[in-house]
């Protein structure tokens, strides 16, 4: 446990230093350009900014990505298991993924009191009237979800290359797409069709009775985020050190 | 049951057989050479022991424990290697730092000492230091930490010859003082000769042998004449290799020597009987 704990301390250390990085050159980039505006034009009425929160998931995105192969190595060379990694790496975008759902809800409160016309993503999609608290769930688990997502695709490239997963890419979602438009336009009748959107707008809370249900996309994602970490763990088991 | 054991060790790449059908036994509080020619499977061997990589058959056990993601051996064993496995952005100082929090058995205090005889500046981070110094700083790692069993795979790449005297000095003074085993894998064969107690010699992904060097130092020998007289001489006796100029030729020959007057006999060195070896094993 005393080793695990050591581990964890490390990726916190080493990871959390750029989030507060990330932030401070987000607001400060915000800053100048309300600067700018109010140097330019006199006022801040036409100044406006939303969904800030689509900086941290990319942030998160990448961060969950790019530290991987050195983070792996030198765990390795400290004789971790990769179990204890996958659990290392794991809570830390837990918690990097709590940290910044936090942040940026807070933010958006703040700047939607202050301006009274900001949105997050949250509440682009659902509304001004869902609890704060419900808000920064779901953030919290868009964010997990996101570098779970980012890690496993990391994972793979490492497994199979990066010319091939991107030939993997290409021809998926190339067959996806295709496979799709055929179906949705020749092959299922339109009942059929109604039911799989109407299931789709209920998996991210859009209810047949025009009503908001926050807790089906939480579900969503947090299943989606397990599914994707188990099969993480999966792939992390077998990593060797390349040489 | 203080050992290394390595049971029926197979690495299998797309088309290559690193490693075939490895036994061999790497026993408590001894220094062992591992040695063996470019792409032998030295490191191959030494990545599977120390985790990195997955044999494709067989087991390795530490001390009876299996040697595969098995947290239970953190604090028995440490692998010294060639590979830059560090987080290249932090600072010597923090690394070892973190060294001592992952490890109880690491010597902070003797890590800045050993880096101060090497004039490893601390403050500088990985990845600017040259390879020579980057390989110091895994050497001392590496000599910092009171584990049952380390192993240096290249240790001296880099290093000038006053550093690695001082590695071979700091090393032999770490044995005397701690039980502990060393595994070294080198080229540099008669560097680590008189350092080294047992040899296990690998070839094309086969152990060759494993013997102490003693042994088999006593049990080879060379003979040198006319080479009609050496001919002569070799004529049923197990040779190793023969070298040969004008009309004058060397033969290395396994075994003990028999008193001819005509011919000259010396002891052979170990990295003419690896050669040799090797050559053969080749051939």
């Amino acid at each position: 446990m005393k080793k695990l704990q050591a581990l964890i301390r490390y990726e916190f250390e080493t990871t959390f230093k750029y989030i507060f990085l990330f932030y401070a050159i987000c607001y400060s980039v915000i800053a100048l350009v309300y600067l700018l505006i109010l140097i330019l034009q006199g006022h801040f009425e036409d100044a406006g900014t939303s969904c800030l929160d689509m900086n941290s998931l990319v942030f998160l995105s990448i961060i969950s990505s790019v530290g991987f192969t050195e983070d792996f190595r030198m765990h390795i060379q400290n004789g971790f298991t990769r179990k204890y990694i996958f659990i290392g790496t794991t809570s830390l975008f837990a918690a990097m993924a709590l940290t910044m759902s936090l942040i940026d809800t807070l933010v958006a409160n703040l700047m939607q009191y202050l301006t009274g016309n900001y949105h997050s993503v949250f509440t682009s999609l659902y509304g001004n009237a869902q609890p704060w608290i419900l808000s920064w769930l779901w953030l919290f688990v868009l964010y997990l979800c996101a570098c779970c997502l980012c890690y496993f695709i990391t994972l793979v490239i490492n497994r199979i290359g990066g010319r091939l997963f991107l030939i993997i890419s290409l021809g998926g979602a190339l067959f996806i797409s295709l496979s799709l438009s055929v179906l949705f336009r020749l092959v299922l009748p339109a009942a059929m069709i109604e039911n799989i959107i109407r299931i789709l707008e209920m998996l991210f809370g859009f209810m047949t009775n025009g009503g908001i249900q926050v807790f089906y996309p939480i579900l969503l994602f947090s299943s989606l985020s397990t599914i994707i970490m188990l099969s993480n763990y999966h792939l992390i088991k077998r990593m060797e050190i390349k040489r | 049951m203080n050992r290394i054991q390595i049971s029926n060790i197979s690495k299998q790449y797309k088309d290559i057989k690193a490693l075939d059908h490895i036994y061999c036994t790497f026993e408590s509080g001894r220094i062992y050479g591992l040695l063996g020619r470019n792409g032998a499977g030295k490191s191959t061997l030494i990545n599977i022991i120390a985790n990195r990589i997955f044999a494709s058959e067989g087991e390795i056990t530490i001390d009876g424990l299996p040697s595969v993601e098995n947290m239970a051996i953190h604090e028995k064993i440490y692998c010294m290697s060639e590979a830059d496995l560090y987080d290249s952005n932090l600072k010597v100082k923090d690394l070892f730092k973190w060294t001592s929090r992952f490890y109880d058995h690491f010597d902070l205090d003797q890590a800045f000492e050993i880096a101060a005889r090497f004039h490893l500046d601390v403050n500088k981070r990985f990845k600017s230091l040259s390879k020579g110094y980057q390989s110091i700083f895994k050497l001392t790692i590496a000599l910092s930490l009171d584990l049952p069993y380390i192993i240096f795979d290249e240790p001296v790449l880099g290093l000038d010859a006053n550093h690695r005297e001082l590695f071979y000095s700091l090393l032999l003074k770490n044995y005397e003082q701690r039980e502990c085993t060393y595994i070294i894998a080198t080229h540099l064969i008669e560097e680590v000769a008189h350092l080294i107690e047992d040899v296990v010699l690998i070839d094309q992904g086969k152990i060759l042998l494993q013997d102490s060097v003693e042994h088999l130092l006593q049990n080879a020998y060379c003979v040198s004449g006319f080479a009609s007289e050496v001919d002569q001489y070799c004529l049923g006796k197990e040779v190793l290799g023969q070298d040969t100029l004008g009309g004058m030729k060397i033969a290395y020959i396994k075994g003990q020597p028999q008193a001819s007057e005509k011919l000259q006999f010396s002891p052979i060195n170990l990295q003419k009987l690896f050669v040799k070896l090797t050559e053969r094993s080749a051939a």
